[in-house]
């Protein structure tokens, strides 16, 4: 499975609720808070969308597959925004 | 003329102070309603979100739920318009680099990642970046062809890189870049020698990858110091933060700041300004530099000088025809006017041009 990291050039400040985050090339920042900063803080050059899921599963209390769909959508929304990038195993 | 500063630019003096030594006094109950809204556009003004969000959540500023939440939101708003900049500054940096201009970055950016606890603390709603007289208009060009139109009339390209302060050019997309030659207008501005900013050591930082670089910490402080007392007649209080936070800190740094500001012509800025700082923010400043400020008696040129930036003098005229003074020689005093006169000609001629322009040519608002 693809690793997913930290897109390189992304601006960001922490909040007192969470954090704000830049991408390279967008105009929009975007803010997250809750499990959304957990997700954002575990992912790493060593972590692919299975093993963020699992992680976040463990973390969290609830419904595994109601996390396993929350972490696809926060990655895809991660991805859209270009915060996030592929990076080669 | 003096300024009443009204109850909730008072308070928020003592917001500012958090996390300075001897500063910091927190009200002790929460603001009534009406309290909060007139305290929150003075936060807002005075670009201070960061610190009173931080206050609230580290439980050292009494707030119910609501305003907490408004203050978290002030904060985020504040950070997105920041990291927009700090987006522009990454952009800027190496095409400065590229075109051979030697710039700093001053201000805001630079206390947030330099001296601040954490760069959410610092707000800032524009950049502003230090280059020599000779790369004004290099650096104005650069800016031009990212659409970018100087705010005010340009005197001439001899003043700008001799005599003037510098230039604004706000961009397309709002981002507004202030250039600076030199640390103040008027007769401060031109008592130094600006060379000396850009020789002096630097400290660096990273924006989104790309290394920025300020001035080392004894010019930040007497850059904050110019800025908070000779750049408006009510010191903005996130100014006066930044001189607190870049005081120095031991006695040694505070000989060289010593020395640099005698060099500079400017040791009654900064005793004014150190003063100011502590009776403002209720800031408790150490060691010899703050007993020197606290005894230092202007000489007659200070006062007069400082009476062209503050108080009931205080004007944009004075501090023009004053500056000559600080002019090493006759031919300098007379480039000086003649550049300033042909401002204004330049100035006459442009508003005559636009009064000609018959109403049913102006252009209709759209």
């Amino acid at each position: 499975m693809a690793r997913l990291a930290h897109a390189s050039g992304i601006l960001q400040r922490r909040l007192t609720d969470g954090i704000i985050l830049l991408g390279p090339g967008s105009t929009e920042p975007i803010s997250l808070s809750g499990s959304a900063v957990v997700l954002w803080d575990t992912l790493d050059a060593s972590s692919d969308e299975a093993q963020l899921i699992s992680a976040m599963q463990q973390r969290f209390r609830g419904d595994p597959d109601r996390i396993a769909s929350d972490v696809t959508w926060t990655l895809e929304t991660f991805r859209r925004s270009g915060l996030i990038e592929v990076v080669d195993p | 003329m003096t300024h009443p500063v009204s109850e909730a630019h008072s308070l928020a003096g003592r917001l500012v102070g958090f996390d300075l030594p001897g500063g910091f006094d927190p009200p002790s109950v929460p603001l009534s309603d009406p309290e909060w809204a007139g305290f929150e556009a003075v936060v807002r003004a005075q670009r201070v979100q960061g610190v009173l969000a931080h206050a609230i959540e580290q439980g050292r500023w009494p707030s119910t739920a609501r305003p907490a939440g408004r203050a978290a939101t002030a904060h985020r708003e504040a950070m997105a318009s920041v990291l927009v900049l700090d987006q522009r500054l990454r952009a800027l940096g190496p095409a400065l680099d590229s075109a051979g201009i030697r710039w700093r970055v001053l201000k805001g950016p630079a206390i947030a990642h330099l001296d601040e606890p954490d760069p959410s603390w610092r707000v800032y709603g524009d950049l502003d970046l230090l280059v020599s007289g000779d790369d004004i208009a290099p650096t104005l060009d650069l800016l031009a062809g990212l659409g970018g139109e100087r705010r005010y009339s340009r005197p001439s390209a001899s003043f700008d890189r001799r005599f003037g302060k510098g230039a604004s050019v706000p961009l397309p997309d709002g981002v507004e870049i202030d250039l600076h030659r030199t640390l103040a207008l008027g007769p401060y501005g031109l008592a130094l020698d600006p060379r000396v900013l850009l020789d002096l050591p630097t400290e660096s930082f990273e924006v989104g990858g790309v290394r920025i670089e300020a001035m080392s910490r004894a010019g930040r402080f007497l850059h904050a110091c110019y800025h908070a007392i000779l750049g408006q007649e009510l010191p903005r209080l996130s100014a006066l933060r930044d001189l607190a936070l870049t005081y120095p800190s031991d006695e040694d740094a505070a000989r060289e700041v010593h020395h640099l500001a005698r060099t500079f012509g400017g040791e009654a800025v900064m005793a004014c300004a150190i003063s100011t700082a502590a009776s403002t923010l209720g800031w408790i400043p150490q060691g010899a530099l703050a007993r020197w400020a606290q005894h230092l008696e202007p000489h007659e040129r200070d006062t007069r000088w400082l009476g062209a930036y503050r108080g009931p003098e205080a004007s944009s005229r004075r501090r023009t025809l004053l500056a000559a003074e600080a002019l090493p020689d006759v031919p300098s005093r007379i480039a000086y006017f003649g550049a300033v006169l042909v401002g204004l000609a330049s100035d006459r001629a442009r508003t005559a041009a636009a009064n000609s322009i018959p109403t049913s040519m102006t252009p209709s608002a759209s």
